[in-house]
């Protein structure tokens, strides 16, 4: 019965002291929130069984990798996978599988765009992937046909019985559908496979028998079993391989092995874990600082306590009752923080992007919500058990109302704040320097221009055919495709008279490179770099200065290279400026150009661009700001040809910057609104605290106003105790967040460039920032006429 | 038949002193007494001789230095703070001369704390209270707040509160101190009505009209007792 009376109080006291409630409630719901998804996340990657994946603790994976320092690349493909599994078949079954995401796939009514996995036969019964209709792909004939994911079933073929047979086309090829397989996400490929899925299976019994060896794909090497064969064994085979592919053998191959789910999480286990510190670090401080606030709010209410306890209240069920009123603060919080966190997972996969696997598997689990409830718990009895008991009743009850200046619990709420300030200090600090190296690494430090700039690209298949072509028919044949490029210029020049049309293949945003090795004879070391076949504008055109040498001219043949300054650094560390003319295999060098930022980090080697002998062609047009061009505009113009580019498309450098940086970009605003959050709570608990403080004291104050002080004084004698703790909860904040970077930039690569003074400044302005949040309340209880205090007396 | 034999209080030289930095005062300085049921007892003296503080005391409010006090022949001075509740709720009742209610709670409510903390059920704390708030002519104002009330009806709301719990022994600190004269004689004849019923009451005042009333009287001079004695019966 009392404790229903204390709950209604609670109620009641949720709308009639918004004061209080606002921020308590606010503050705690958000915080939870960020907490919820997070350990949502966490328990989605960490802990519940992956979905579909059957047995996973005799899964693993092997890593084959060619390293080439600044990138490494997959040694296996389906045909030297064939020879793998081929050697290594006695110790458990292999698998490999990659992915292609937005396939464009035809049925007989529409087009869509899937997942495809491309896979070794029985790669689902190695996963346990329940297969739901048809034949397994185990069985025979895989090669011809596709298996569809449940989901496809569903949305293409709304579950029709006799979807076996039908025909699913892609790349101009129907295949007949032969089977239904569950969905399965929990593939460690990249990119990561949707739900909307099919499989294709090839023969991996046939390896390719002659010829160039090829190397590199984006398949995973699966594996299930007892126990993956040791390394030796992984190097007998690699020394039997290298016999076959003798070009492959200067290469440095690294092998590895990694537990299944490992290699589906990489490196963001990390990534979780400093989420999961930094949404808890948050709520604690949000903890403190409400505990601070009711620690005040207990103050005043001590008679109230006083007389519970002349009645016969027990201490224990005294904060019981306190424990039932804050319960009514507690649960709108949790159901802010339920519903907030709802929202949040439901957005998580344009949070996260792509830096999350799994994400359309994350949800709120009864697990996480049942930890959620302990959390309230632990709340509610933060919150209620510093409740302070009046020691002396006698007093609390005698009380006149101006005796209470003296503050109950004082140490409790300095040590309270002084650990918020300190924690603020440390999320604050971190992630500002954090938002603002990512700001610094999308916005700026490109080495180039992001002007108006588009590539068309007719997205026409390479003839395949044409290197067979006899000597005369294919010089005919490349005069064809050379005089076509050039009437497409020409008519988009038309169209555009004040474009650059250029043939480059690239835009210095693209991801698309050739990566090539070489060995550079003179001083017989190997050296990697990425190729990007460019126009003689280029370089003006994307503002990437030109160092030494010159640039493309007409004449130049596709012998003439420019390479970046990176790179001429490797080949003569003393003088660049001297490698100009030097030849460098059948390659001459005729300019240096500074380096620009692009996604392989690898050294640039340019090419001078000659116009593609095949049906593909690929054009380059920059136009002048505000003027912009579609792949429908593109198509009308070429006229008569349009008919022959039905897949032309159109990207847009701002486009492709805006895509690469997506990530990027989100991070950021994430941090910055960890940051923003964090600041956010301090201030709030900094003003309170002051407030509190204040108030507490505005008897005394008007007392001294009254005898005369000036409001410098007053300022001066209502702020300085909470001064005092703030610069103490500054200064430890700031050492212990040096201390925590210092030992935290070993981890992530992210906290490397951690820089004393940006620091120290940070702190500084901070520092300012929360003196502003502190003196503010107090220059509120100076400035109101404080003998109004002691005439309401 | 012990009971009878032992007196509801028995104090013997009592010692108080409250320090404040380094000024030290004396409140108690060797009380000793000797209170029976159904006494009804006036402390008298000047203000600030420690009058509030024996009577703290006496109710469990408040700790002491030295001496002894014996309450039903419990030893007070080994109780836990959570056993000195206990006590207060089913033996002592309390008044103050500041009322001492909740004011974010009901006349009901206020008077049926005690109650509701000894775990009484929902019909006899309704039974109860309404038997208490009738007793001091307060029944028809159960739904008010306190703030909605004049002091004199405050302060027998505060007596209804002391009383429900039907306690053996009735604090009084000043009943009237902060009534008008109509108002603290009502107050006085409610509580001479208690002391005929059989209520053992100490009584704090300075008002000698009142302390008239009083079976017995102590006088209270610098923290120690320098009259006592039995009230003479006036025919
Ligand atoms: N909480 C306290 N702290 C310090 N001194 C106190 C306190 N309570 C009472 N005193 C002092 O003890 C003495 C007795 O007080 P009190 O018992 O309230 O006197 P009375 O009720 O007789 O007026 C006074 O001198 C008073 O100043
Ligand atoms: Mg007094």
């Amino acid at each position: 019965m009392l404790y229903l009376q204390r709950f209604r109080f609670g109620l009641k006291r949720l709308f009639l002291q918004p004061a209080l409630s606002v921020p308590v409630v606010l503050s705690l719901g958000l915080t939870l929130a960020a907490v919820l998804t997070v350990l949502s996340v966490y328990y989605t990657l960490m802990i519940r069984p992956l979905p579909q994946i059957q047995a996973p603790e005799q899964l693993s994976v092997r890593n084959l990798k060619v390293d080439f320092g600044a990138t490494s690349v997959n040694l296996l493909n389906q045909s030297i996978f064939a020879h793998f599994k081929q050697h290594l078949q006695s110790y458990g079954q292999w698998g490999f599988v990659s992915a292609v995401t937005n396939e464009r796939v035809q049925t007989s009514q529409q087009e869509h765009q899937l997942t495809r996995l491309d896979a070794s036969a029985g790669v689902p019964e190695l996963l346990g992937v329940q297969l739901l209709l048809g034949n397994s792909s185990t069985a025979a004939d895989q090669n011809s046909g596709v298996w569809i994911s449940e989901t496809v079933w569903q949305q293409l073929y709304q579950r029709d019985a006799e979807v076996i047979g039908q025909t699913l086309s892609y790349k101009g090829k129907a295949h007949k559908i032969a089977g239904v397989y569950k969905d399965v996400l929990a593939i460690p490929t990249s990119p990561e496979p949707a739900a909307l899925q099919f499989w294709h299976f090839f023969d991996d019994t046939k390896q390719k028998s002659s010829g160039q060896v090829n190397f590199g794909s984006s398949g995973v090497t699966i594996f299930r079993g007892q126990k993956q064969p040791d390394e030796a064994t992984i190097q007998q085979w690699l020394q039997q391989f290298l016999q076959d592919a003798p070009e492959l053998s200067k290469l440095s191959i690294v092998s590895s092995q990694r537990d299944y789910r490992a290699e589906i999480l990489g490196d963001k286990v990390k990534l979780i874990w400093l989420l999961l510190a930094v949404t808890l670090t948050l709520l604690l401080i949000a903890a403190l600082n409400l505990t601070n606030l009711l620690l005040a709010h207990y103050q005043s209410r001590s008679q109230e306590f006083a007389v519970q306890m002349l009645t016969g209240c027990s201490v224990f069920r005294l904060k019981l009752l306190v424990a039932v009123e804050n319960l009514s603060l507690v649960l709108p919080s949790v159901i802010l923080g339920v519903l907030t966190s709802l929202w949040l997972v439901k957005s998580l996969p344009f949070l996260a992007g792509d830096s999350l696997p799994l994400l359309h598997t994350i949800r709120l689990d009864a697990e996480v919500l049942a930890v959620h409830c302990l959390l309230a718990v632990l709340l509610l009895v933060l919150f209620s058990w510093p409740l302070p008991i009046p020691a002396q009743l006698a007093s609390a009850l005698s009380a006149s109302g101006k005796g209470q200046t003296k503050q109950q619990n004082s140490v409790l709420v300095n040590v309270l704040f002084i650990s918020q300030l300190t924690l603020s200090t440390i999320i604050i600090c971190g992630s500002v320097l954090l938002a603002y190296q990512g700001y610094r690494h999308i916005y700026t430090g490109y080495g180039f221009e992001l002007v108006n700039s588009y590539m068309i690209d007719t997205n026409t298949k390479v003839d395949p055919g044409l290197v067979a072509l006899p000597p005369e028919e294919m010089r005919a044949s490349m005069l064809h495709y050379q005089q076509r490029n050039e009437l497409l210029q020409q008519k988009v020049r038309q169209r555009w008279p004040e474009a650059i049309v250029m043939n480059s293949r690239q835009q210095p945003v693209d991801s698309r490179y050739t990566i090539r090795t070489m060995t550079d004879e003179q001083r017989n070391m190997p050296m990697t770099f990425a190729v990007s076949r460019v126009d003689s504008q280029y370089f003006a055109t994307y503002g990437i200065p030109l160092l030494h040498g010159r640039t493309f001219t007409a004449e130049d043949s596709e012998q003439a290279i420019i390479i970046d300054l990176t790179l001429a650094r490797q080949l003569s560390a003393e003088d660049p400026a001297q490698l100009i003319g030097r030849r460098q295999g059948i390659e001459h060098i005729v300019g240096i150009v500074a380096p620009v930022k692009n996604l392989s980090g690898l050294p640039m080697w340019y090419v001078n661009s000659k116009p593609l002998f095949t049906e593909r062609q690929l054009l380059v047009v920059v136009l002048p700001e505000g003027q912009s061009l579609t792949a429908a505009e593109v198509q009308q113009t070429f006229g008569e040809f349009a008919a022959e580019y039905p897949e032309l498309k159109v990207e847009s450098m701002q486009q492709h910057w805006l895509n690469t940086t997506r990530q990027d970009r989100i991070n950021f605003y994430l941090i910055s609104a960890i940051a923003a959050t964090a600041l956010l709570l301090a201030l709030l608990g900094i003003a309170g605290m002051s407030q509190q403080q204040s108030r507490r004291k505005r008897y005394e104050i008007a007392v001294r106003m009254a005898t005369g002080a000036s409001q410098r004084q007053l300022l001066w004698f209502a702020g300085r105790h909470s001064g005092l703790i703030l610069l103490l909860g500054i200064m430890f904040g700031s050492a212990l967040t040096l201390l925590i970077f210092n030992y935290i930039s070993g981890y992530f690569s992210l906290f490397k460039v951690m820089n004393w003074q940006a620091l120290l400044l940070l702190e500084m302005v901070f520092a300012a920032v929360a003196l502003v949040a502190m003196l503010w309340p107090c220059w509120q209880v100076v400035r109101h006429d404080p003998i109004q205090t002691l005439r309401n007396q | 038949m012990t009971e009878q034999l032992i007196p509801l209080v028995q104090v013997d030289d009592l010692h108080k002193e409250f320090r404040q930095g380094n000024i030290a005062t004396l409140a108690l300085q060797g009380i000793s007494l000797q209170i029976q049921r159904g006494d009804f007892v006036a402390i008298t003296g000047p203000s600030g001789c420690g009058k509030s503080t024996l009577l703290n005391v006496l109710g469990l409010l408040d700790s002491f230095d030295s001496g002894s006090y014996q309450l039903s022949g419990i030893d007070t001075s080994t109780l836990t703070v959570d056993q000195r509740s206990k006590i207060r709720n089913k033996h002592i009742g309390f008044v103050f001369q500041s009322f001492n209610l909740i004011d974010s709670m009901t006349v009901f409510d206020n008077v049926a704390l005690p109650l509701l903390h000894r775990g009484c059920g929902k019909a006899e704390v309704a039974e109860k209270v309404e038997h208490a708030l009738s007793a001091v002519d307060m029944a028809h104002r159960s739904a008010f707040y306190p703030n909605q009330l004049s002091g004199g009806q405050q302060q027998r709301i505060a007596i209804a509160r002391a009383l429900v719990g039907s306690p053996d022994l009735l604090l009084v600190d000043e009943p009237t101190g902060n009534l008008d004269s109509k108002n603290g004689d009502a107050v006085m004849q409610m509580l001479q009505k208690l002391h005929q019923q059989g209520t053992t009451i100490v009584m704090v005042t300075h008002d000698h009209r009142y302390s008239r009333c009083a079976s017995r009287q102590i006088q209270l001079l610098d923290g120690q007792i320098i009259a006592s004695g039995q009230k003479l019966e006036v025919a």
